[in-house]
């Protein structure tokens, strides 16, 4: 009989032992009545029992937080204090209960925001003196948790002042509190998985642990909420599961790490976050991991600079990692992560990066997609998480280059950013740092409509089109869409300025005189405004002088190119309008001097430079000419080889030489045309036919971007008309050749090709190249020009009246064009008898002579900065 | 201040004809607060001291040659000062005057750019990536499109040098140097006293906002009358703008951001926004993202505040406990939920098969070779595809009759359960190891095969993975092989979505526990599409179709499928 009883308690007792570790605590209270019935002697621990579970009731229905209303707390708590208390007794120390009962009672006090007497049963239940040792579920739980409000307890005393000694002291004892709280803590919810694991649905089992190291650990569990289980609802398992630990558990597991850097002791946090992080993740740390890994990165970013940073585990190095389980194991540690070829962070920026991308991992795995209100709480949390991880990712990588990388991350993000504003522009901004344009410009629409005050926007909008997209209309829509977002007035004169750049381009691109006008007095109209409202914008007067220079007011763009001087002295465009408005002024000496000043400062600019063969092949003789263009090539190896042959490599410092094709990234706009924006289409046209080319023959396309071969082709095609100056046209054609190996369909080459047929007096060969080139590009004014002459050298002169016409229609301001015209008119009306209309010409041509820059100023490149 | 600086200066001098007093003045520097504050002043007010800005510089560099090591980093504390006054010089157009600043900054980055042993230096990390189990994580732990995303980025070393050393510094270079300088600063920045960083937000203000002031004087709008072609001297304003570039002014944002985080606070935060202000001014795209993420991280955020605790951090506990009600978070989507893969890079291939699938076999086999994704050995793709052309033809005529029925059976979820029971037994298909697996693939494989005479390239598509479901232990297995073991260990299927037509099938035909999981599976698949079943529950792995070549191609199929 008394046999029975005594199986039957033993049941009971493991049954209650399980439904501790498991918090199924009304559970407990009933079990225990059952205990009580079957030997009444069990009193003791029956009353323990009931008062753990009375307790651990109540604290999980009312969250303990150091403002909780602790009179309420301590009404509520009062029965599991009286049972509590009754444990105590002389059998609850015979039970080996007492030890339990004191820390628990420890705890209660600590939810009545008793802390005093906390400590004291604490000290009562000689917390310090207990020896690590194998422990139950249960028993480990409530030790961390004992260590843990000893560490709070400590922290609350701390701010009361005492002696500075006493101070010190406390601080160590608290750490020391945290910290083993944060390592049994861990160890109890490894323990808690393995245990739940075993029980709880095969369904887990499948999953091959590589973690064979831990053979003390038994199975380890593919264990992560997000690894769905097919019989239980993930959602429902985090609830679970973030039960388990426990805000006490929780704050004090954050809380390590903090204390010590309030104590100074920065390097130790650091550590003390490391390991938390090392130790193998449960399903209940996936929230703390984030956390932690956020924070983490946090303090390398913001309190570790590269010099007094300490790599992770290299002081134990490989034992400490490899210490998983087995004999070496120490009982009150979690266990660690282990496997062969772990990447361990070398320096800050790896360990930075890599915790923000685990962090990342873990973030965005959380995040609601459900829009519906109910969420909304929980969606903002979630998104909150995850956007102080994409922040903290693009402090760390920008810095790097790594622009590639944060764009993947956005791109993934915007599953779940509907309607953020911040996700969208920074996705947006990050497209355009990676110079994926018309991505970007798609997602900067999304971005406009998200901030409808922001002109921003707008404005990036605005400068994607005009800069990369070749679609000034839509560009000028922008502008003006940000112009009228500025009604803050923080500075409108930027979209003021856009807005003029657009009616700039627009101007320029236009064919119909009448259009044009309209748009170049618009354009005057909106630069002059933002010169007025900005008057210290060096952009605003050299565009508002370059509308001048294309109107022909020579002066006035004089005297607002030397206000943009004023204003930045060093500015490569600025210096380059200058030159070539002195060279319009005829004074073609002072432009050298000035483009020989401004290669001082810019050694490596390709525009100057070309400025400066030009205005030599004019002034000095062409050997200075094929110099300078040999310096050309030169400088074009140094600058872009190295970009194009590693291509990848686009970090940091390259990033110099990115940035130069940025600024000089236009430049493969034909240098000799006026029509900048219409030739994008021409020269996609050319790319078409290259690639058409390329399949059929053996012709194959340079790798890499196409502007700085195209840079390289304008730069042979200089250096062969420098070589035809001084009489080798074999050179010439070499340079041709060598331009054709890089792209053998530009309308340049065709027309260059042209002009040494000339040279060599091959007028029906010229014809057809030039024909060739206008076929290519129907705007190309001096391969127009150049047929007219040729069909004029071949006595077509009405043929060659036409092509001259079509060349003054679409620039009339260049003087050789009415030139040549005058000599085909003056053929024509010999016959006619009439010489009014060439005369006519003759007198237009001389009046534009002296203001004919050597090279057009539309050959400037569109600028931003 | 002055006369501060002015002994400074002297004792300096003298410790150094005197070796046995340089110790002493070595330490006693180290040791003395007040002297950076003085130099600081002194660099405020350099008008009135022209003189002494000279000496310092001179000193300065002393220091900086200097082998004790107190004395060598006592320099660096200065560089965005030093910045700042050289950057105004020279805007103002006033090159000579910051002569000494110049040498001073040109011999600081010839030394930092170097190593010890007159090599180049060069500060480089690896790339991490996720793919590979690091101290912090596991890989099975985290989701597999983290995981493949990084797989490119592999062995990937980031850099920062080597830089060329210089003789000059020009407006082509200038910014380059200024923002290496300021890097090593940042390197250093712990090291320095904290007092300095006061300097360096109020510096790095007047540096962005110099000629930026709201009240732009027109003084100089005077001088439009006079001649141009003279070239009279134009008045210049009085503080011109300084350039300044984006990767500078980022290297400036995390000097600042370290100052916000150690006891500057409220000034470091007003200077941000001073950046901030002048990079949407220049639209600088870089620098706006790493300013926005800052001012963004700065409210509202769980990052916390600079005043919040050590390092702006503090505890953050779960809310999921207290805030989300049980159920509530049941039937809450989370990213969780799905899963996504990256479309196959040939999808016009497909649509193009799609219009002449008279020849499929002849197409299939074109895919497959060129088919990336594959990364079988010769030798087993051989093989599967002889499996599947021995398979075809016997398995086709028998199951095409179960198929169809199947599809026109389940329309509806609640049909689903009904049509559970009356479904064709079938062995059990869950527990699969590594070997069944492959059989149980080559089932499913034949049972779609109908399929496959409509769209060949799923064919193909199916005999790549299926060659990958079969694993050669020893190897090293390839990132797909990884994750089907791993999904497969973890008892949940990640749907390729070539594949949803064949677990739907096999599901179908499966019975018993395994049906509803994978029907639910299904039904979350559609209900990306169908609104009004986003609030079923989604309790297990969900894979997110790609919307655009599927939709396409079979969407018809599939909605039908999804249905179930």
């Amino acid at each position: 009989m008394a046999n029975r009883t005594r199986n039957n308690t033993t049941k009971v007792e493991a049954l209650i032992e399980s439904c501790r570790s498991e918090g199924k605590w009304q559970r407990v209270i009933e079990l225990t009545d059952e205990l009580k019935t079957g030997s009444p002697h069990n009193e003791c621990l029956a009353n323990f029992l009931v008062g753990e579970a009375r307790l651990e009731n109540y604290l999980e229905e009312h969250a303990v937080a150091p403002e909780t209303n602790f009179g309420r707390a301590k009404s509520g708590l009062a029965e599991a204090r009286r049972f509590l208390n009754l444990a105590l007794g002389e059998s609850g120390q015979k039970a080996g209960i007492a030890l339990d009962a004191y820390l628990l009672l420890a705890k209660l006090c600590y939810a009545c925001g008793e802390y005093e007497q906390s400590l004291e049963n604490f000290v009562k239940a000689e917390l310090n003196t207990l020896a690590e040792k194998e422990l139950t579920l249960r028993s480990l739980k409530i030790l961390a948790e004992s260590y843990a409000i000893k560490g709070l307890c400590l922290e609350q005393q701390a701010s009361k002042p005492s002696s500075k000694f006493k101070k010190a002291e406390k601080d160590t004892e608290m750490i020391c509190c945290f910290e083993r709280a944060s390592d049994l803590g861990l160890l109890y919810l490894q323990e808690y998985d393995i245990v739940s694991g075993s029980n709880s649905s095969s369904n887990n089992s499948t999953a091959g642990s590589t973690l064979n190291v831990n053979a003390g650990g038994g199975v380890q569990q593919s264990s992560s909420s997000f690894a769905i289980s097919s019989t239980i609802p993930s959602s429902s398992v985090t609830l679970e599961v973030s039960r388990r630990m426990g805000a006490i558990l929780e704050t004090a597991l954050q809380r390590a790490p903090i204390v010590l850097i309030k104590a100074g002791k920065l390097q130790v946090a650091v550590e003390r976050y490391r390991i938390m992080l090392n130790a193998i993740e449960t399903r209940a740390t996936q929230s703390l991991r984030l956390t932690l890994a956020r924070q983490l990165a946090e303090v390398l970013l913001r309190g570790v600079s590269g010099t007094i940073y300490a790599p992770p585990f290299t002081t134990k190095s490989g034992g400490s990692t490899l210490r998983g389980g087995g004999a070496t194991k120490r009982l009150w540690k979690p266990r660690k992560y282990a496997a062969r070829q772990q990447f361990t962070p070398r320096n800050q920026q790896e360990e930075v990066i890599l915790l923000l991308l685990i962090a990342e991992a873990l973030a965005v795995r959380d995040t609601v997609l459900s829009q519906s209100p109910e969420f909304r709480l929980a969606r903002q949390h979630a998104m909150g998480n995850v956007t102080a991880v994409y922040d903290l990712l693009t402090l760390a990588t920008i810095r790097w280059g790594l622009v590639q990388l944060l764009n993947e991350s956005f791109e993934k993000a915007l599953k779940f950013s509907f309607g953020e504003q911040h996700v969208w522009r920074q996705y947006a901004l990050s497209l355009m740092a990676a110079e994926k344009h018309s991505h970007a410009l798609r997602v900067l629409q999304e971005s406009m409509k998200l901030t409808p005050g922001d002109p921003l926007p707008c404005l990036l909008a605005s400068r994607l089109c005009y800069e990369s997209l070749e679609t000034v209309k839509q560009g000028l829509d922008y502008a003006q869409q940000a112009l009228k977002r500025e009604v803050k007035g923080l500075r409108p004169s930027r979209s003021q300025l856009f807005v003029g750049i657009g009616h700039q381009q627009l101007a320029i691109q236009a064919t119909l005189k009448s259009e044009r006008d309209a748009y170049n007095k618009l354009a005057l109209e909106s630069l002059e405004r933002a010169v007025q409202q900005d008057g210290n914008d060096h952009l605003a007067e050299y565009y508002l002088s370059l509308q001048y220079a294309l109107l022909n007011q020579l002066g006035e763009a004089l005297s607002h190119i030397r206000f943009a001087l004023a204003l930045r002295m060093e500015h490569a465009p600025c210096l380059h309008l200058f030159a070539l408005l002195l060279t319009a002024s005829r004074r073609p000496r002072e432009a050298l001097g000035v483009v020989e000043d401004a290669l001082h400062e810019f050694p490596d600019n390709l525009q100057l430079l070309h400025v400066k063969a030009h205005l030599q092949l004019n002034l000095e003789d062409a050997e200075t000419a094929l110099s300078t263009v040999q310096h050309m090539l030169a400088v074009w190896r140094d600058v872009y080889e190295a970009q194009l042959a590693g291509e990848e490599e686009k970090h940091s410092d390259t990033k110099s030489g990115v940035h130069l094709v940025h600024s000089s990234q236009m430049s493969d706009k034909d240098s000799n045309s006026v029509y900048a924006a219409s030739l994008a289409a021409v020269s996609r046209v050319e790319q078409a036919l290259s690639e058409a080319a390329s399949s059929l023959s053996s012709f194959t396309q340079r790798p890499g971007p196409r502007r700085p071969w195209m840079l390289q082709i304008e730069i042979w095609l200089l250096l062969a008309d420098v070589y035809m100056r001084i009489d080798q046209p074999n050179e010439a054609l070499n340079c041709i050749h060598e331009a054709t190996q890089i792209y053998p369909l530009s309308h340049q080459i065709m027309f260059m090709r042209g002009q040494v047929h000339v040279y060599l007096e091959q007028w029906l060969d010229a014809k057809q190249c030039f024909l060739n080139a206008v076929a290519a590009n129907p705007n190309h004014t001096e391969a127009l020009r150049a047929l007219g002459e040729t069909h004029l050298m071949l006595g077509e002169p009405r043929l060659a009246e036409k092509m001259l016409k079509d060349a003054a229609k679409l620039d009339p301001n260049c003087p050789k064009i009415w030139q040549v015209q005058q000599f085909a008119l003056g053929q024509i009306m010999q016959t006619l008898g009439d010489f009014n209309a060439s005369a006519d010409c003759f007198a237009t041509s001389l009046q534009l002579e002296p203001s004919c820059p050597v090279l057009p100023f539309t050959s400037i490149p569109l600028v931003f900065e | 201040m002055a006369e501060l600086v002015k002994d400074w200066l002297a004792d300096y001098q003298r410790a150094r004809r005197q070796p046995a007093e340089s110790e002493a003045f070595v330490v006693e520097h180290e040791t003395d607060p007040e002297i950076a504050e003085a130099i600081f002043t002194i660099f405020n007010e350099r008008q009135r001291n022209e003189d002494l800005v000279h000496d310092i510089c001179q000193q300065l560099l002393a220091f900086y040659r200097a082998p004790e090591v107190a004395l060598h980093k006592f320099p660096l504390q200065f560089i965005p000062v030093l910045i700042y006054t050289y950057l105004h010089a020279v805007a103002a157009g006033d090159k000579k005057a910051s002569r000494g600043v110049e040498t001073l900054l040109i011999c600081i980055y010839n030394g930092e750019v170097s190593t010890d042993d007159g090599g180049q230096k060069v500060v480089a990390f690896r790339m991490p990536i996720l793919a590979q189990a690091s101290v912090y994580h596991e890989v099975k732990n985290l989701p597999m499109t983290d995981l493949r995303r990084w797989e490119e980025n592999c062995n990937r070393e980031v850099k920062w040098g080597p830089h060329l050393r210089i003789e000059s510094i020009n407006a082509q270079n200038r910014m380059r140097i200024m923002t290496a300088l300021l890097f090593c600063y940042n390197q250093q920045v712990s090291l320095t006293q904290k007092s300095s960083l006061l300097h360096l937000c109020r510096v790095t203000s007047q540096l962005v906002n110099q000629g930026f002031t709201t009240k732009s004087g027109h003084g100089h709008r005077m001088s439009y009358g006079s001649d141009p072609a003279t070239g009279a001297t134009f008045p210049k304003p009085s503080s011109p703008r300084i350039p300044l570039s984006a990767s500078f002014l980022i290297e400036l944002v995390h000097a600042i951001y370290y100052a916000m985080f150690n006891g500057y606070g409220t000034i470091a935060i007003q200077t941000l926004e001073d950046i901030h202000n002048r990079a949407s001014y220049e639209m600088y795209t870089e620098l706006i993202l790493v300013t926005n993420a800052v001012r963004n991280s700065l409210h509202a955020n769980p990052s916390g505040q600079p005043n919040d605790g050590p390092m702006g951090l503090s505890v953050a506990l779960t809310p999921a406990t207290n805030t989300v009600t049980t159920s509530v978070s049941k039937s809450m989507i989370t990213n969780a939920s799905f899963r996504t893969k990256k479309l196959p890079d040939d999808i016009p291939i497909q649509v193009q098969d799609l219009t002449m699938p008279q020849a499929p076999q002849q197409l299939a086999s074109v895919t497959e070779e060129t088919e990336p994704g594959a990364k079988e050995s010769p030798s087993t793709k051989e093989s599967s595809g002889t499996r599947t052309s021995i398979i075809r033809p016997s398995m086709e005529g028998i199951k095409a009759q179960a198929h169809k029925a199947l599809i026109a059976g389940f329309k509806k979820s609640k049909d689903k359960e009904k049509e559970k029971d009356k479904e064709p037994p079938k062995p059990p298909q869950r527990k699969f190891d590594k070997h069944t697996q492959r059989n149980s693939l080559l089932q499913l494989q034949s049972q779609t095969t109908e399929d496959y005479e409509k769209s060949p390239l799923t064919v193909s598509k199916s005999k790549t993975y299926d060659a990958v479901g079969d694993p050669q232990p020893t190897d090293m297995l390839p990132m797909q092989t990884l994750s089907l073991i791993n999904e497969n260990g973890s008892n949940s299927f990640s749907i390729d979505s070539d594949m949803n037509d064949g677990i739907a099938v096999l599901a179908g035909q499966g019975g018993g526990v395994p049906v509803s999981t994978m029907a639910s599976m299904n039904s979350n698949t559609t209900s990306i599409t169908s609104s009004d079943l986003l609030t079923k529950s989604f309790d297990s792995s969900v894979e997110m179709t790609p919307m655009v070549g599927h939709s396409n191609s079979n969407g018809g199929k599939l909605a039908e499928h999804g249905l179930e």
